[in-house]
């Protein structure tokens, strides 16, 4: 699996480069951005705008890497794909994770969030 | 001037050979022949230079780091001399192709050896040097006699060096001989190794599907059994695990003496740790739900998957979670109160209606200690029908990966409004399994087809 990192301040831009985050990658890709939160990491804006498709496992590596970052750090998810919208608002963990419109979008919210 | 002291003062002694002794003696080594029994093509060559030359003796002769040592000899009985006394390891280091020795008793250099002042007696000696593949000179082809002889001609001079040659070749065919039969041993141990790994992981997996076999097993036996009457409501199921073992399961009773539940869950991810945790979880709910067993679980579908929560409650680092969808129908009432926690939409076909798809959002269980959830009540008169099924089911893909839908999904309940459960469930799965090509589905697929009666 390949990730396109960015680091915007002090939070990291994760792009996974997939289609589909699905029982076949779900492991890898919670096992990669946990190793990004071990170096330290605390805020991470994840880039989902090439996912078309979520699965149980696919959102069970979210919600883990969520719990894993804590209430100290962040999980923001951005560019979300409409069936990928629909799934996170059927299990409403639209409320659960910080969702943004964009990924400026979400860039722009840290700078407010933690101006310099 | 004697012609034998012409003979020595033409004949080149170079003080030091062009090879380093150690590499000299390394390229010997890997020649791997020192030491070892005689062999045929090497007795031949003595034989036939003994012929040729009619001397008494004949040697095939390596130079060891202190020894000469015999590959093949005639006439002679010791099978290695010190290499101090030895005429060939001046033979290796001449520059002339075949080093001569026409009377060593008048030879300045050998009249002292003991080999020259005591037996055997050697007087004459002439050795051509045999080269390891190379080029490194490691011993020579040597004709010795007793009696003094002329100054080899240049044809006799030639003959010694091509039978020379001959042993030269043999040593190099010998080692690409023993090069490959190292290869070839090599070769058979990697085989056998290999044969032992894959008996072991046949074994190891014998094992795994056993312990795979008897996982779904228990599985299917938490399953509600097929023959179960409940009043005013008829049920049938469809489960299809993807890979042996299926993170979906469903169940479906008497709550009460007045009302039905059932009930569809879909543990996260799929294989041994969904199926564990899928059959803790059909567990929790029917210990929950007993009959006369004094103790009044929740009525209210939303108050129970409170109380399922807070059972189900992974450790914090699990990425599991699962989704629900239960309800309950009270005996001969025209409705149902059901709660969706992250379930799928499921599709109600009432009577003389097209199929509805209703969804209800909710959180998933196993992840947050404090949930609650939406209650939805739906009318369910004589005749109604209601599929609730698992994600992986509308997830199905064809070849060009197109999922098979909810609108499909309708379309077969609408198709198959008339027949019975049974027989409508079989037309689903047929069309599920002709959907994705016969191959076994990527994700778990589960559904409950309920009647009203």
């Amino acid at each position: 699996m390949d990730l396109t990192i960015r680091r915007v301040g002090d939070a990291l831009v994760l792009r996974p480069e997939l289609t589909r985050l699905d029982a076949s990658v779900a492991l890898t890709f919670k096992d990669r951005i946990g190793k990004v939160i071990s170096e330290g990491e605390k805020h991470l804006v994840l880039d989902l705008a090439r996912i078309d498709f979520v699965d149980s496992s696919g959102l069970g590596a979210l919600v883990a890497l969520l719990k894993r970052l804590g209430s100290d750090g962040s999980l923001a998810l951005a560019a979300l794909r409409p069936p990928v919208q629909r799934l996170l608002a059927l299990t409403r963990l639209d409320r659960v994770f910080r969702i943004h419109e964009t990924v400026e979008g979400a860039e722009r919210s840290l700078a407010s969030d933690r101006p310099a | 001037m004697s012609i034998d002291q012409q003979h020595i003062g033409s004949r080149q002694l170079s003080s030091r050979d062009s090879w380093a002794e150690d590499d000299r003696l390394l390229a010997l080594q890997s020649l791997n022949i020192l030491d070892t029994p005689p062999e045929p093509a090497f007795e031949r060559l003595v034989a036939i230079t003994r012929r040729l030359f009619k001397v008494p003796m004949v040697a095939v002769s390596l130079i060891d780091r202190d020894r000469q040592w015999f590959k093949a000899r005639c006439g002679i009985d010791v099978a290695e001399t010190e290499r101090s006394i030895s005429f060939c390891t001046h033979a290796i280091v001449s520059s002339d192709a075949v080093f001569c020795v026409p009377d060593a008793t008048r030879d300045p250099l050998f009249a002292n050896n003991p080999l020259v002042a005591g037996p055997p007696g050697i007087r004459f000696y002439a050795g051509a040097v045999l080269r390891a593949p190379g080029g490194a000179p490691v011993g020579t082809l040597c004709i010795i006699d007793t009696q003094p002889h002329a100054a080899l001609n240049e044809d006799d001079r030639q003959s010694l060096q091509d039978l020379a040659g001959l042993a030269s070749d043999e040593l190099a065919l010998r080692s690409t001989a023993r090069a490959l039969e190292r290869e070839l041993k090599q070769n058979e141990r990697t085989r056998v190794q290999l044969e032992a790994a894959n008996a072991s992981l046949k074994k190891m997996n014998e094992r795994h599907r056993r312990d795979l076999n008897v996982a779904a097993a228990i599985q299917r036996g938490n399953l509600p059994s097929p023959t179960l009457q409940l009043p005013s409501l008829r049920i049938a199921s469809l489960h299809v695990p993807s890979q042996d073992l299926s993170g979906d399961m469903f169940g479906y009773g008497r709550f009460d003496d007045h009302a039905s539940y059932f009930w569809m869950g879909d543990i996260a991810g799929h294989g041994t740790e969904a199926a564990l945790r899928s059959v803790t979880l059909s567990k929790i709910i029917a210990n929950n739900i007993q009959p006369g067993g004094g103790y009044q679980p929740p009525r209210a579908p939303a108050a129970f998957l409170t109380q399922i929560n807070r059972m189900m409650l992974w450790p914090e680092e699990a990425s599991s979670y699962f989704t629900l969808i239960y309800g309950i129908v009270e005996d001969g009432a025209e409705c149902l109160n059901l709660s969706f926690a992250g379930a799928p939409p499921l599709l109600l076909l009432l009577p003389g209606e097209a199929p509805r798809l209703i969804e209800g959002s909710g959180l998933p269980l196993g992840l947050f200690a404090d949930v609650s959830h939406d209650e939805i009540s739906l009318p369910f008169p004589v005749g109604a029908r209601l599929l609730v099924h698992s994600d992986g089911l509308v997830d199905n893909r064809d070849e060009s990966g197109r999922p098979f839908d909810d609108r499909r999904v309708a379309d077969w309940l609408t198709a198959t409004r008339d027949m019975s459960l049974a027989r409508a469930l079989a037309v689903l799965d047929a069309a599920l399994l002709d959907w994705n090509g016969g191959r076994s589905p990527d994700d778990d697929m589960a559904a409950l087809l309920m009647e009203r009666t």
